[in-house]
Formats: C-alpha cells, sequence, structure tokens
C-alpha cells in the first residue's frame, strides 16, 4: 500500500472537471484509489466523492493506494495533480 | 477524543437539553442549576454527570448509617456537577443532605443507568467523532433506509437509478455523510455539495430531483441495512441458505446488518436489492424462512 501526502497547486482546486481528469486516470488501474482529507477518506475514482472533499487551493491531500499496480497509479495521479490538472495556473 | 472541543454547559442548560432523551426530573427544583459543567467530554470524565448505579444504591442498603453517609460523601467528586439517579430510583436522606450541603442538581431518571451512560456519551461526544463520509448510496425502500456499497465500477448508481424508477426514494449517491441521532441510531444525509446528483457513466451528472421530481427525495434516513455488492468470482462460495446472512457491519461504532450480494450477468441487482430489503424486514419480525425449511426437512426425515 503507497500512502502519501499531495499538495493541491491549481488555482482553481479539486473543481469538477480536474475531478475528472484525476477519476479518468485513477480508473485505468486495478488499484483501489482512495483520498484522505481532514479524516474523511473517499473513494478516489468517485467524483461525487471527490467534489464533497472541497479541496481548494493549498489544501494537503492524501493518496492511499492499494492494488498490483499501486506505484503506476501513484506516479501517474500525483503527476497529475503536481501538473496542476494540465492548467495554466 | 482528546482533540475534541472543550465543552462548558451550565447545568440548567444541561438540563433543558436532556430531560426528554434521558427522562430527567430535578428533586429539588433549581438547586444546583448555576454550576458548570467542563471538560472535554462527559463521557470520558464519568464524575461530571454522575450516574449512580443500582448496584451502587444497593450496596448501601446494607450499611449503618454513619458508613452510608460517608460513602454518599465519597462518591461525590470535586468535579461532579450534577447527580443522576436512573431506574426511577427514590433518592433517600443521605444523599438529599449531601446535594443540599454542596449544592448539586439531583435528577430522576426512569431509564436504566447503562442507557443513561450511553446517551450521555452519545450526545455529549465531540461533534466531529460522530460524523462520518462513507462511500457507497443511499436510499428509503419499503420505509427502510438502504445503503448500497461495493467497489467503483460494480454498479451501484446503475442499480440505485433501476430502483427509483421502480418508485423508491432517493437521499445520497456514491458519498453519505453519516451521524449518530439521540437515540443511537445511524443516519444518512447527502453532502450538500451533492445533494439530488447522481453520477452515471456515459449520461454524466444528473439531477434527480428534476428527473423523479422533488417528492422522490428524501433529506435524510435512518440505515436499517447496508447492502455489499461483489463481483461474483468463479470457485467462491456463496451463502446459499441465507443462515449466515445478515452479518455484522460498523459505521460509527454501531452494529448494523449487512448482505453481501454477488454480482453476475443475468442476476438483476435491483430486484434482489428490493427482496433483501424484505427478507430483512420478515427477519425483524421473528421470520425466518431457512429455519422454516429446515424444520421441515427435519421433521419429515424423522418420520422415516
Amino acid at each position: 500500500m503507497i500512502k502519501k501526502e499531495v499538495l493541491i497547486k491549481n488555482k482553481l482546486g479539486l473543481h469538477a472537471r480536474a475531478a475528472v481528469k484525476f477519476v479518468n486516470l485513477a480508473n485505468r488501474f486495478a488499484s483501489s484509489v482512495k483520498i484522505i482529507k481532514d479524516g474523511e477518506e473517499i473513494d478516489g475514482k468517485s467524483i461525487l466523492g471527490i467534489l464533497t472533499l472541497a479541496a481548494v487551493q493549498g489544501s494537503v491531500i492524501t493518496l492511499k493506494i492499494l492494488g498490483k499496480d499501486e506505484k503506476e497509479a501513484f506516479k501517474a495521479l500525483s503527476a497529475l495533480i503536481n501538473d496542476k490538472f494540465e492548467e495554466k495556473e | 477524543m482528546s482533540n475534541g472541543k472543550e465543552i462548558s454547559l451550565p447545568v440548567k442548560e444541561f438540563y433543558s437539553r436532556s430531560k426528554k432523551d434521558l427522562k430527567l426530573k430535578s428533586c429539588f427544583g433549581v438547586l444546583g442549576f448555576e454550576k458548570i459543567i467542563r471538560g472535554h467530554c462527559i463521557s470520558k470524565n464519568r464524575n461530571t454527570v454522575l450516574v449512580l448505579g443500582k448496584s451502587f444504591v444497593m450496596k448501601l442498603k446494607e450499611l449503618e448509617k454513619g458508613q452510608r453517609r460517608q460513602a454518599v460523601r465519597g462518591r461525590i467528586k470535586k468535579d461532579t456537577c450534577c447527580i443522576i439517579l436512573p431506574d426511577g430510583m427514590k433518592f433517600f436522606p443521605e444523599l438529599e443532605e449531601a446535594v443540599r450541603e454542596k449544592e448539586i442538581a439531583l435528577f430522576h431518571s426512569s431509564l436504566s443507568s447503562r442507557r443513561c451512560r450511553q446517551i450521555l456519551q452519545e450526545t455529549f461526544l465531540p461533534f466531529k467523532s460522530r460524523e462520518k463520509i462513507v462511500s457507497g448510496g443511499l436510499l428509503k425502500i419499503y420505509e427502510q433506509g438502504v445503503m448500497i456499497t461495493g467497489d467503483s465500477g460494480i454498479g451501484k448508481s446503475e442499480s440505485a437509478l433501476e430502483l427509483l424508477s421502480r418508485g423508491h426514494y432517493f437521499i445520497s449517491d456514491d458519498v453519505v455523510k453519516v451521524s449518530i441521532d439521540s437515540r443511537g441510531g445511524l443516519i444518512g444525509r447527502a453532502p450538500e455539495v451533492i445533494q439530488n446528483s447522481m453520477e452515471i457513466r456515459g449520461l454524466g451528472i444528473i439531477n434527480i430531483k428534476e428527473i423523479f421530481g422533488p417528492n422522490k427525495i428524501c433529506p435524510k434516513a435512518n440505515i436499517d441495512l447496508v447492502i455489499l455488492l461483489k463481483k461474483w468470482r468463479r470457485g467462491q462460495e456463496y451463502d446459499r441458505l441465507g443462515l449466515k446472512f445478515p452479518e455484522d457491519h460498523s459505521i460509527l461504532g454501531r452494529k448494523i446488518s449487512r448482505i453481501i450480494i454477488p454480482v453476475a450477468p443475468g442476476r438483476n441487482i435491483a430486484t434482489l436489492i428490493e427482496v433483501a430489503c424484505k427478507v430483512h424486514i420478515l427477519r425483524k419480525k421473528g421470520f425466518h424462512a431457512p429455519q422454516e425449511l429446515i424444520r421441515k426437512v427435519d421433521r419429515s426425515l424423522s418420520k422415516i
């Protein structure tokens, strides 16, 4: 299991379109993807789940990934977040 | 919880807030009502709101007068703000003397001491720990709050949609905010941001209120049953008689019945969930089909 913290860098935070990008990417992997924020754990493969987190710019979320391809999944998902969801700012 | 908010609650307010739940009645009017209950959480320090157990009072009765007086005074600690006499017990002279002297409120309660402590714990737990976000959908089926859980992509939302089109009620999809009510039951609500929303692959986000009408939406529901959808695996054994389920599932420390439904092509999940609810209702009423069948088989075997 991989459990690591990631910082949300983009200006709009985890908004709807960013959530879709994250979910689509997470669904490519067989591993289970969970996001923990403020002690609440939600399914990282669910758009509605991510939207309830209300993660704004500067908030820290924890990715908890478990499964055969957890390493690849963490690498790809953390890269997407660090890349500001391919947004300009 | 050590990180909980510290409370400071006047006894007067404690009484007005919890007299209904705890079935309280003050013995001596407003005596001791100005004392203030402080602390992280009442349940952690049992002395602040002292619930006298039946066994303690019974033991007192065996003692002599002087000893009894001492025992009562020993039980009342420095930080005791009010005392609850549960099980409908009557107060006795030594206790009256002690509370009058120390100006501590004394309440009667018709509930048992265990139930009193339980309610105190639930009502005065720090707010945060009484709420939890759980992954799963929540519907109201035949007046039962049913939470549908399972891995993503297993068809939770799709079966929920099918159940909605059969006339059942919607609370939340994918995420449920669960809290504990004053009676200790679990209550599920939709998180505010995603109220009335459902996500269906291929359709995107849909608004249930607009599609099915506002009367098909419930703001909250007691959670009575958890359904876990699981992928059908070859070689894995499933409960064929129905003797094993419901097993217990735990949310916020509360136990709740759970039924596992294997998902495979040709199995209509919505119908299975509807029937699982009816089975659950029947079992609560005491009707248990597999046991009934086993009894019949046993009877016919013993005839031979």
